[in-house]
Parts: structure tokens; C-alpha cells; sequence
């Protein structure tokens, strides 16, 4: 059975076309209404978060991306007071203990790698938001609420 | 999946009952090796954690509403910017689904908040829920060491 991901928004953060249509495909063959939307570098994504009337629910974020990649994204997002409570998920195909410690020490809000396997890629991405968008409760923005 | 075999977790619960069922259950894995050390404060939690010695703490499992609220203390503590303990994820266990606590906590840095449930059953499960995610899939900063 199918559940509803509706009125939630996966800002999806990939310069890889290939991984981004396997991530969106895999995560709404379980969600049907999940909003994915897919940037392919952190400047867009800030851009759509900065922009946006609404906030992401959870961000997806790869790390090595040109123009702005994902832990310079983090960072920003980890320490802007609008943003630093939104959950990201770091999903890299970098499993490198280095790159591993820097974006938890950065406030990542976990951290996953990208499966070599096709078949393992695909559970990972129903796992993702069966985790974070149903066990896990979600936060909001109250001050656009506010607004 | 992604196994970390040896884990240790840091439970903070001073409900007596609840605490038996999670740290039987998480025992009870047999893909992993799990720790529990279980704390009924926050303040000794924090003790614990800053003891030279200490074991390595994969990840902390803290239900907020303890009898002597020091659950808030100890988030502010572990996820400063100048802790030591900064990078070991702490994820609220607690029946308490107060938006606004949900976000505040979110804003201190917690990262993640799952609900609690009171059913020994349902608890059974949302434990192996969170067993699942974040020791079979999350690259743990404990593996690091």
C-alpha cells in the first residue's frame, strides 16, 4: 500500500541527473504526493529556500556539487536562525571519514552514503523519508506561520 | 545496509519500565552489538559523558520530560558549538508532540525526534524503527574513532 507524503516538500540537492531521477522516482513510488524538488547545486537551493513562502520539511543533500557544494550549504543553513531547524540528510556517495565528521560537526542532521548497487540505492531511498518524514515528527517554521 | 556492529547508547529515562523494554530491545539485536547505559538525569548523563574514560557513545536516545527537567540542560550542553560531544546525534524520545518543542529542540540542534509510545508493544516496534535507521543505514560519527 501507498502512503501519502502530501503537503510535504523534499528539497532534493543532486548534480548528478542519473541520481536524481533514481532518488525521486524510488522516494514516490512509496509517497505519491511528496513534493520533491530537485536543485542541482547549494546556490539554487538557497535560492528556493531563501525565496520560497514555505520551508522544506527535509532537505537531501549531496556534498560534492559545483558552485556552492553541500557542506558550504550546511553550514549556512546550520547557522542561519530561519533555517538551522530544518532536518538535512547528507546522502553522498563519500563514506571518507574526513567528509563524514565535518558535516556532523557542521550539524548535519544524519549522515548516509550512496550504495554502489542499484537495488541497494533504491531501499535506502524508501527508507529516507519512511524515517524522517513518519517516525521522525517533523518541525515547522512558525515564524512564517506567523507571517 | 551499512553495519556498525559494537554500539553504545546513551539512554536518559527515568521512567523505569520504558527503560527496561528500550534497552532489552536494543540488546536483543542480532545484527549489532548494542551498549545501553542508562541514566535517570541529565546532569549525571553529562557526567558520564565528560568522565576520561568514557565509552565511545554512538548515539544518545533522551526523553525530554524527566522529573527533574534536566533533559534542556543537557541538549544545550552537548550540542554547543564548543562541545566535545557535539557530533554524537541525539534524537528526543519522548511522548510529547508539542510543535513547539519539536522545533525549539530542532533549533538547539537535536537531530531527530521520534514519539514515545506508551504500548509496550508499539514501543517494541518504534525502537526497532529507530534500530533500523540509524544503526543498519547511518554512517554513525562513531565509526569515525
Amino acid at each position: 500500500m501507498m502512503d501519502s507524503g502530501q503537503g510535504k516538500i523534499v528539497l532534493l540537492v543532486e548534480d548528478s541527473p542519473d541520481h536524481a531521477f533514481l532518488i525521486k522516482r524510488a522516494m514516490m513510488s512509496v509517497y505519491q504526493d511528496l513534493e520533491i524538488v530537485w536543485v542541482k547545486d547549494g546556490k539554487e537551493a538557497l535560492d528556493f529556500i531563501m525565496k520560497q513562502g514555505r520551508k522544506p520539511d527535509l532537505v537531501l543533500l549531496d556534498i560534492k556539487m559545483p558552485r556552492m557544494n553541500g557542506f558550504e550549504l550546511l553550514k549556512i543553513l546550520k547557522t542561519n536562525k530561519e533555517t538551522k531547524y530544518i532536518p538535512v540528510v547528507i546522502l553522498s556517495t563519500s563514506a571518507n571519514k574526513k567528509d563524514v565528521a565535518k558535516a556532523y560537526s557542521l550539524g548535519t542532521n544524519c549522515y548516509l552514503s550512496k550504495p554502489v548497487e542499484v537495488r541497494d540505492f533504491r531501499l535506502k531511498l524508501k527508507i529516507i523519508p519512511s524515517y524522517w518524514l513518519y517516525t521522525n515528527l517533523l518541525p515547522r517554521n512558525q515564524y512564517n506561520e506567523v507571517l | 545496509m551499512y553495519q556498525q556492529n559494537n554500539i553504545n547508547v546513551l539512554l536518559i529515562d527515568d521512567n523505569e519500565r520504558q527503560a527496561d523494554i528500550i534497552i532489552n530491545t536494543l540488546k536483543s539485536s542480532i545484527v549489532n552489538e548494542v551498549n545501553v547505559f542508562w541514566h535517570k538525569s541529565g546532569r549525571t548523563a553529562l557526567d558520564f559523558l565528560n568522565t576520561k574514560g568514557s565509552p565511545v557513545i554512538s548515539l544518545i536516545l533522551l526523553e525530554i520530560e524527566i522529573s527533574d527537567s534536566s533533559g534542556d540542560e543537557l541538549v544545550i550542553q552537548i550540542k554547543n558549538e564548543s562541545s566535545p560531544h557535539k557530533i554524537i546525534p541525539v534524537i528526543i524520545f519522548s511522548n510529547t508532540k508539542n510543535l513547539s518543542l519539536i522545533t525549539h529542540y530542532f533549533t538547539l540542534g537535536i537531530n531527530s525526534w521520534v514519539r514515545k509510545p506508551s504500548e509496550p508493544d508499539m514501543l517494541q516496534e518504534t525502537i526497532n524503527l529507530i534500530h533500523d535507521f540509524w544503526f543498519e543505514h547511518v554512517i554513525l560519527p562513531s565509526t569515525l574513532t
